[in-house]
């Protein structure tokens, strides 16, 4: 049992960033209903954001069986040191192209990471739910994909606007592959198969053959936007967060 | 209560979201077990997202109390999955009726002139569990289940 005690603490914490990563990103995707270009995208971005809601909702669950405090509290009541999403989820929406951008390199990484690693996760539970999470978000990806060859192919405004958005929003995308000790101690005793950085050369593979297939440029690796997984953010996140718990901030006892 | 009895209870439990449909004809009911002093309900989650399951929760609660059964307990588990093919054949046709395609696969057949001259216009509708298309035959816009299966292996 006590041997078991790090390494349940380590997946503990591989999974909060995978939760809140899904809260994060989710939360901003809420935020285009209304503001798409096209009535179909907010009802669109809006799926997308319950989609992700909903996968996070499922491993707040999970960490909250496994003793990790509650499920409301885990996603509105932490302080923001307490949420380890990668930076680049938390940025405030600039624009459709960034939208678009991000979304497709979140959900790009998020592929790889729920199909090679959390579903050949060795503890049952965990690999139950990704196999639930990935289903539902091949959709997101496809719809990602499909926008970004409208773009690429949109005309020489749209294509340059496309490629400047991939290349700001990769400059801020390291943090998705940053590794935690935890992720090193999963690895070693077989937990998980991999580490996160270790998935980066498919990433920019799957990454740059979309973008040729789409007319656009090359796209470099990604790099930058470190430290969400530590609990570093940058302050768009205190303005996320400050949204996002408005409602229990101001009725701790409310129920939805 | 015999587990019959449950299910036919059960059966009388419909979809918030598509209230011709019954959570027996939807398929996500996975076991029922019956004790001395009440009963355990087993449900498949849809989608993760789905607001409905808190509802579906409740009237599960409140359909077996009237019935008779003094506890009630509903779990929703993670596995196995759910997925579209575990709609009954009375669910696609209740689905039908209600003007939702079935999903699959193949173009659907328009549930209003039965043409199958259709196409997607959005992979993202009003619900998770819905899909929008269009029939060119009727020029209708019209709604189809979005299919949910297992996703093939990454490699």
């Amino acid at each position: 049992m006590s041997a078991r005690q790090p390494l349940d603490q380590a997946l503990n914490e591989a999974l909060l960033a995978v939760a809140d990563d899904e809260l994060v990103c989710g939360h901003r995707d809420s935020e285009w209903c209304a503001f798409a270009p096209m009535i179909e995208e907010d009802v669109a971005f809006a799926s997308i954001a319950q989609d992700e809601m909903g996968h996070a909702r499922l491993l707040y669950r999970l960490l909250e069986q496994r003793g990790q405090g509650s499920l409301d509290q885990m996603a509105f009541s932490r302080p923001l040191v307490g949420y380890k999403n990668a930076q680049i989820l938390e940025r405030q929406n600039a624009g459709w192209a960034q939208a678009i951008a991000r979304h497709l390199v979140y959900d790009l990484y998020d592929d790889l990471l729920t199909g090679l690693y959390l579903e050949a996760c060795t503890v049952g539970e965990v690999a139950d739910i990704a196999r639930l999470v990935r289903r539902e978000e091949r959709y997101h990806l496809e719809h990602q994909k499909t926008w970004i060859r409208h773009l690429g192919q949109g005309g020489a405004e749209a294509r340059a606007r496309m490629n400047g958005a991939l290349g700001d929003v990769l400059a801020e995308s390291g943090g998705l592959f940053e590794d935690l000790p935890a992720h090193r101690a999963l690895k070693e005793a077989g937990v998980l198969p991999g580490l996160p950085s270790e998935l980066q050369p498919e990433f920019s593979q799957r990454l740059a053959a979309l973008c040729l297939t789409a007319g656009l440029d090359r796209p470099a690796a990604p790099s930058g936007g470190l430290g969400g997984r530590l609990g570093r953010h940058t302050a768009d996140m205190e303005e996320c967060l400050a949204t996002m718990a408005e409602v229990i901030s101001e009725a701790p006892n409310a129920s939805w | 209560m015999t587990e019959a009895e449950v299910m036919a209870v059960l059966a009388t439990v419909n979809d918030p979201e598509i209230p011709v449909l019954s959570i027996v004809e939807l398929g996500i009911v996975e076991q029922v077990r019956c004790r001395t002093d009440g009963v355990d309900v087993f449900l498949l989650p849809t989608f993760a997202g789905c607001p409905a399951l808190e509802l579906i929760r409740r009237a599960v609660v409140s359909a077996l109390q009237a019935a008779g059964a003094p506890q009630v307990a509903v779990t929703f588990l993670t596995a196995p999955a759910w997925t579209t093919d575990r709609i009954t054949q009375q669910g696609l046709d209740a689905l039908s009726s209600f003007g939702i395609a079935a999903p699959g696969d193949a173009a659907p057949a328009c549930p209003y002139c039965q043409s199958t001259q259709t196409r997607r216009e959005s992979a993202f509708g009003p619900t998770l569990c819905r899909q929008v298309y269009y029939c060119d035959s009727c020029h209708q816009p019209f709604e189809r289940m979005k299919p949910l299966t297992m996703a093939v292996k990454v490699r």
